[in-house]
């Protein structure tokens, strides 16, 4: 109705003064149309940058969330399962009154160890511990001899991410066998025999001197594993 | 004085004033060499091999029974010099049965050593740890603490000790003297610098060879000694000579030390009778 009465209005003019309204009225149109357009783009950019603000809120709550949770974790895994290498001057070793298994018992450890208590003359065991903190074991040694036969064996226990330098003569053992279904590696020398095998987060370390025969340490190992 | 004597005569004097200045000189700094706790380093990367075709051992002998294996007792510091001289008395044990009273240092069967016990090798190590003035003017002994409590504890117990020094006046082990007093069954001590002393293994073709690095000056037991000649295709290409020794330490009780090594300080025949 409105246009309808714009229009008569227009038509009632006289040329000249009706050109000089529409004129006018084109001017105006186009005063009004931007109102339009930028009202139009108003009201569309709060829709958007809102929908656009929560989709990077969500993303930042997101990766917060994960930053901080590697942050607690990371630390504790990779402390967990850090090997680390020990050198003389990181330990220190005593001898102790007990044997490997009372050791292993008393502290809930599952460790093997060769039952020969009551066969060997003499029996020597030595606990070996991080300086910084006495309760951290680098590796525990015991050594057994046999007065008449004159055999030496010595048992080397470390947990499985731990290595130490003493113990690098043991990267000879290069033979590889399964014995009662775990993996040793061995090597005999004219003087000694070495074995070395990894049982349930412990690694053991054999040596055998003046061996009573040729598969001793193989039997040793075999007496070992038999108590698991 | 003629004036040919005087050019004769003058340069003399002073090349022995300058001799005699430097042994001086060096007598007095290795007095003062103080011989503690020296860690022991092994090498991460694996162990030098000699590969041959064929190896004759030229010479090999130890002491009757080998040498005790003792080590360091927990409450004690820089007792290096304590333990190679409990080794020495436990060695002359066997022989001496009242150098350690109530215990017998070896097996009867087989005639080596036993490993320490709880009891009366500590009583041992204390009394030498005392009497050898270990941690009193410095750290560790000094070569004069470590004879002259040696010296004490065996006197005390009625018995006599000698030394006798097998290093020349150029720092050099005197192999043959070594030999002769280890084929007489007598112990050889060794007070060194930082050095080497070595784990040998012995392979079908080859020998691996792990040097370990004793990071101090040390004070070891000499037991044998162990002379080998490596051979290939082209004849002898190597020859090695050791002395076998107890190094006061676990779990490297038993070693190889080179006599080339030179890291020695000094050297003695330890004599017990």
């Amino acid at each position: 109705m409105r246009e309808r009465d714009v229009h008569d209005l227009i038509e009632q003019q006289d040329p000249e003064h009706k050109q000089e309204l529409l004129d006018k009225i084109k001017v105006r149109i186009a005063e009004e149309n931007i109102f339009p357009q930028t009202q139009q783009n108003t009201e569309h950019k709060p829709v958007a940058a809102k929908k656009k603000n929560k989709l990077t809120l969500v993303i930042a709550s997101v990766v917060t969330a994960c930053l901080l949770c590697l942050a607690i974790v990371l630390p504790v895994t990779l402390t967990e399962t850090k090997n680390r290498y020990c050198v003389d001057g990181d330990y220190v070793g005593e001898i102790v009154s007990y044997n490997i298994k009372e050791y292993s018992e008393k502290n809930n450890k599952n460790m093997l160890y060769l039952d020969l208590y009551d066969s060997v003359d003499t029996i020597l065991t030595e606990f070996y511990y991080n300086l910084k903190d006495r309760n951290d074991m680098i590796f525990i040694s015991e050594e057994m001899e046999n007065g008449t036969t004159g055999e030496l064996i010595k048992v080397i226990i470390t947990d499985n991410k731990t290595r130490v330098d003493v113990l690098n003569k043991w990267n000879n053992c290069e033979k590889k066998s399964v014995i009662c279904g775990v993996s040793v590696q061995t090597v005999k020398t004219e003087i000694f025999m070495l074995a070395t095998f990894e049982y349930n987060g412990f690694r053991y370390y054999l040596q055998v001197d003046n061996a009573a025969n040729q598969n001793r340490v193989t039997e040793i190992v075999e007496q070992m594993l038999a108590v698991k | 004085m003629t004036k040919v004597r005087k050019f004769v005569l003058l340069p003399l004097l002073l090349v022995f004033s300058m001799i005699f200045g430097v042994a001086t000189f060096t007598a007095v700094a290795e007095t003062d060499i103080r011989y503690a706790d020296a860690p022991f380093i092994s090498p991460r990367s694996t162990s030098e091999k000699i590969y041959y075709t064929n190896r004759i051992e030229k010479l090999s002998n130890e002491t009757d029974g080998k040498c005790p294996r003792y080590r360091q007792l927990t409450n004690m510091t820089n007792a290096c010099g304590t333990v190679a001289g409990t080794t020495i008395v436990g060695f002359y044990d066997k022989y001496f049965p009242n150098l350690i009273p109530n215990w017998v240092s070896y097996y009867e069967a087989s005639g080596l050593y036993r490993l320490q016990d709880t009891t009366y090798v500590p009583a041992v190590m204390n009394e030498l740890y005392t009497l050898m003035r270990t941690n009193v003017d410095d750290v560790g002994v000094s070569e004069n603490d470590f004879k002259t409590g040696l010296q004490t504890y065996v006197n005390n117990r009625g018995h006599n000790l000698t030394y006798t020094s097998v290093r020349n006046w150029l720092g050099k082990l005197n192999f043959d003297e070594c030999k002769a007093a280890l084929d007489q069954n007598k112990v050889i001590a060794l007070l060194t610098k930082a050095g080497e002393v070595y784990d040998i293994s012995m392979y079908d073709g080859y020998d691996a060879i792990d040097p370990i690095t004793i990071s101090g000056a040390h004070i070891m037991v000499a037991y044998g000694y162990y002379q080998v000649e490596y051979y290939n295709a082209n004849g002898l290409f190597r020859t090695d000579t050791y002395l076998k020794v107890a190094t006061g330490r676990s779990p490297q009780s038993l070693a190889y030390y080179k006599i080339d090594s030179n890291n020695l300080n000094a050297a003695y025949i330890v004599n017990i009778y």
